[in-house]
């Protein structure tokens, strides 16, 4: 009685959610009527066969996935040093200073970050207005409203989330077995290759796919950045739903797009617990 | 970290690009905000508060200022009073994951799906008013956020007090909220911080429950950026800017970052 009194609010938000999930998948199943944004029966498969046979969702698709792909592994290699830096200096200052920064970076908000880079990258913007004034370009340089823009802000997005991740992962590489890497001859770039690095790795997967995830779903910076010439899958749905009005067909899209990023996420997961097993420290810890 | 004079000078000069990446954006935008001109202009001339005064007498910003504010009000302590007795549930039950992993799901789902479900549900339920629906969609969005930090705050819990207290014949309630809850203050002002900022930043999931009348500032920000080219939304972000330093402050104070990064 008592146990099932504390579960009630999680069993509301459940149902909530189940409820809203579970209506929105299934209006997949019903048609729009014509040119306005209601629904009707009956049921039929219809909107499935259309996504199947491949409409124009396909290649947005495409770009969504090698773009959230793109992005991430630019993340990882940006921001791999920073954690390991965060994780290993002495310095507590720094420290402590570098992960200031990226938590104020975090919580300071996804609008406020995609204005600036608005105003920083724009052809009037203060990237352009330097290089125009330091001679180096006649003309500006269109950044804005294309994929390059879009993913510089979306990389700074997602820089703080994969870093924050990385850091506990390098900090529970004991270092213990890098100083036993040390005493047996090994050189500092080669201890890090060698134990730090493979060590750190399930870390960096987990970090990886954190960052796919919120790549893969992302919508307010292609809309703000990309000025509608950048499409991703969310924009896609938005799309089909505040200009088609069409919502059984956004329904179904949304339904395959979350199968192949659930797909896509497994797979790291899966290469997660791979290198796990393969790096695993247990016993040394 | 030992390092020879290369080395440190490329170190040096990768931390020194890294957060100027990172910086960039916020600092401008301050600076931005305090530019007199309606465009950014190279040399940069009068410095004045004259956007700020915009943002705060704008009819579209200042009723989504107030908006935002009074929803943040009731998802804080709403997502609370669902995060505490499900983290508690979480720590203490068997084969809780999948509770976890469902709560997660707005999450992981994209936005803009979770948005339209919503938008959906509440159709078919007859909730009409945009406040109510922007409440209860952002309380559900915001619970993995709080939930996150509660259980970070349970992982490193001494269960002792709360036994002592039982064996002393206190009532489960009692021992809960004479002995645990005290030991759960870190993580219930981290996932309060986590619930705020998100209930305000949201926007993918928002702009499907807002309407005409009632907005966020999200999406006020939006549409004046999408209709008109000045530095008003530079103020407000500054505004944001400055709260997220103030968070940041009490969070270093109060659970130190180096613990948050540990346990998050």
């Amino acid at each position: 009685m008592k146990r099932n009194l504390v579960a009630l609010p999680a069993m509301v938000v459940l149902a909530v959610l189940a409820g809203a999930y579970g209506s929105f998948f299934a209006t997949g199943l019903l048609r729009q009527v014509p040119g306005t944004a209601s629904v009707a029966g009956p049921l039929s498969l219809d909107n499935y066969l259309r996504f199947l046979a491949g409409g124009g969702q396909v290649p947005v698709f495409l770009d969504t996935f090698g773009f959230a792909v793109l992005l991430t592994l630019i993340t990882a290699l940006i921001g791999y040093p920073l954690a390991y830096f965060i994780a290993r200096t002495e310095s507590r200052f720094l420290r402590v200073f570098f992960l200031a920064v990226l938590v104020a970076t975090f919580l300071s908000g996804s609008v406020t970050r995609a204005y600036g880079w608005m105003v920083i990258l724009g052809n009037r913007g203060l990237l352009n207005s330097l290089l125009l004034n330091a001679g180096l370009i006649e003309q500006p340089f269109r950044i804005l409203y294309r994929q390059l823009g879009v993913g510089i802000a979306l990389v700074h997005f997602l820089l703080p989330f994969f870093v924050l991740t990385v850091v506990g992962g390098i900090r529970n590489v004991p270092r213990a077995l890098e100083e036993a890497s040390r005493d047996l001859g090994c050189g500092p770039a080669r201890t890090f290759m060698r134990v730090t690095l493979p060590l750190s790795l399930p870390a960096v997967a987990e970090g990886m796919a954190l960052s796919l995830a919120l790549a893969l779903s992302a919508f307010l910076f292609p809309l703000m950045l990309g000025g509608g010439r950048v499409r991703l899958v969310a924009n896609y749905i938005y799309d089909q739903i505040f200009v088609a009005f069409d919502i059984p067909f956004a329904a179904v899209v949304s339904a395959g797009f979350l199968v192949c990023s659930c797909a896509a996420l497994l797979v790291m997961a899966g290469l997660q617990r791979l290198l796990l097993r393969r790096f695993a420290t247990g016993g040394l810890t | 970290m030992r390092r020879g004079p290369l080395g440190r000078a490329l170190w040096t000069l990768y931390l020194a690009l890294v957060m100027g990446f990172l910086l960039a954006p916020v600092l401008f935008v301050v600076f931005y905000s305090f530019n007199d001109a309606t465009m950014f202009r190279l040399p940069v001339g009068a410095l004045s508060l004259r956007w700020y005064r915009a943002f705060f007498d704008s009819d579209q910003f200042q009723p989504a200022l107030r908006a935002t504010l009074v929803i943040a009000a009731i998802v804080v302590p709403a997502t609370l009073l669902v995060a505490l007795p499900t983290a508690h549930l979480m720590a203490r039950g068997k084969g809780q994951a999948w509770l976890g992993a469902a709560l997660t799901a707005p999450v992981v789902v994209p936005g803009v799906v979770t948005g339209i479900a919503f938008l959906g549900l509440f159709g078919m339920l007859g909730v009409g008013d945009a406040m109510t629906r922007l409440t209860i969609g952002l309380s559900v969005f915001c619970l993995p956020f709080s939930l996150r930090a509660l259980n970070a705050s349970y992982a490193g819990l001494d269960r002792r007090p709360e036994e002592a207290a039982r064996d002393l014949g206190a009532t489960p309630l009692r021992a809960y909220w004479g002995v645990t809850l005290p030991q759960l203050k870190a993580g219930v002002l981290a996932g309060a911080i986590f619930a705020f900022v998100e209930a305000t930043d949201n926007f993918s999931i928002a702009v499907f429950l807002a309407d005409t009348r009632t907005r966020t500032l999200p999406i006020a920000a939006y549409e004046h950026v999408r209709d008109f080219d000045d530095p008003t939304v530079a103020a407000m972000a500054t505004v944001l800017t400055l709260v997220a330093l103030v968070f940041v402050l009490v969070l270093e104070k109060v659970i130190g970052l180096e613990k948050l990064i540990r346990h998050g």
